[in-house]
């Protein structure tokens, strides 16, 4: 919790500017360039405006039982503690199908590509109506697992690594990745 | 940062966009992939059907799909595109779900099995309405890229005035992404309909040469244009070996 705490410290500006926190990223990672390629792995998603971002992501990766949970309702309750506001995120919770995937699990009837592909909708349905519009208004959010998880779940039932990267190539660089 | 941060610049190693993916090669199988494409009202549908009915009269092998029919994604199609929440992005995932559900548990298994089968649109469908909404084309290219690549692609041009004339004249209304509100061309649902059309053929005749497309004019009388189509098939697909073996 206490280097959680130090980073944060360094990877949210206390404005909450988005150029500010791509700068400090830029530290750390190779890109320099703070526009586009900063806040996204490639191609950014159809439609967005990355300057418009100005609150920061902040991911939580980790195996089940690993505290991953536990982590974050403590974080969310400092962060809202000093006044930051948190949005939430994480699999199979998006409104447009979380719980087809819960079905689709359930029956068991799926094959591996459809199934992935339907976490990639709930990612992206997640990311796009939920996630950017909290981040355009400054907000902080926390993702529960995030592409990373789903991308090494779906390589290791058999898709191709590079597919997968060509789909989540769109989506948005986490600001802090734990 | 701390050492799992590190994932990023290892999950995404090449830093630069993935190269563009030549098309999947033909894999082997005795089957044979036929398939349809072409802006709404361009004849597309009649042609194919027209198709399907000469083979299962001749007895033929064969099995029919159409876009966005697997059962398995419908329900959230449908609740995404009633409330109308589907941006670009989730729009062309959910259909290449549905897709990949057909591709997987019909068409592959089908073609490896035998079969002659004829699609009602196809990866293109998704190449050129979603490029229209705008996702990038390469990202289009990669999400499709477990697709068989076709036989033969018909591809059905009516000039855009006459495609667009047959649907308005026929449906009363136009559904909301059927028209292309989601993006944003007019609040006339017919005008940005044909906006939306309009954005859709200039997407299909991009690749016409890339994509091997065979070249049907929709305006040519409906059984002259049939009779063409039926030449074209039993010139380019051994029909012979979809018909039953005799004993």
């Amino acid at each position: 919790m206490k280097r959680s705490r130090s980073s944060q410290a360094t990877g949210v500006s206390p404005n909450g500017h988005g150029t500010n926190s791509a700068k400090r990223k830029s530290k750390n990672g190779k890109n320099g360039n703070e526009s586009l390629a900063a806040r996204f792995y490639g191609m950014p998603l159809p439609g967005i405006r990355p300057e418009e971002l100005s609150g920061n992501l902040i991911v939580v990766e980790g195996a089940d039982g690993s505290g991953r949970s536990t982590q974050i309702s403590l974080l969310t309750e400092w962060l809202e503690s000093e006044g930051f506001a948190v949005q939430t995120m994480g699999l199979r919770r998006s409104y447009l199908v979380g719980e087809d995937i819960d079905a689709l699990l359930a029956e068991n009837a799926v094959t591996r590509l459809t199934l992935g592909l339907m976490y990639s909708t709930d990612f992206f349905d997640q990311l796009e109506r939920r996630i950017l519009p909290a981040l355009r208004s400054g907000l902080i959010v926390l993702a529960d697992r995030y592409i990373f998880t789903l991308i090494a779940r779906a390589a290791v039932r058999g898709i191709s690594r590079d597919y997968l990267h060509g789909i989540y190539e769109i989506a948005l660089r986490p600001d802090l990745t734990f | 940062m701390p050492p799992m941060a590190t994932a990023t610049s290892e999950v995404f190693r090449a830093e630069q966009p993935i190269a563009e993916k030549a098309p999947t090669a033909r894999t082997e199988y005795p089957g044979a992939l036929v398939v349809v494409e072409g802006i709404d009202g361009s004849g597309k549908s009649t042609q194919l059907y027209l198709l399907k009915r000469w083979l299962e009269i001749g007895g033929y092998r064969l099995h029919f799909t159409e876009w966005n029919s697997s059962p398995l994604v419908k329900s959230a199609t449908k609740r995404g595109k009633q409330r109308r929440m589907l941006t670009p992005t989730t729009f062309s995932l959910l259909h290449a779900a549905d897709f990949a559900d057909r591709c997987e548990r019909q068409i592959l298994p089908l073609l490896h099995g035998g079969y002659l089968v004829l699609a009602d649109r196809y990866v293109y469908t998704a190449f050129a309405r979603d490029a229209a909404r705008g996702c990038s084309p390469h990202w289009l290219r990669n999400l499709y890229s477990f697709a068989p690549v076709p036989d033969i692609t018909f591809y059905f041009r009516a000039p855009l005035d006459v495609a667009v004339n047959r649907i308005v004249a026929g449906r009363p209304k136009l559904k909301y992404y059927e028209a292309g509100m989601d993006l944003g061309f007019s609040l006339d649902r017919a005008e940005s309909f044909r906006s939306f059309q309009e954005r859709i053929l200039t997407n299909y005749d991009q690749m016409i040469e890339t994509d091997r497309f065979v070249l049907m004019d929709g305006t040519v009388r409906v059984n002259k244009l049939q009779k063409m189509m039926r030449e074209l098939v039993t010139e380019r697909v051994d029909l012979a070996r979809f018909l039953p073996k005799k004993k």
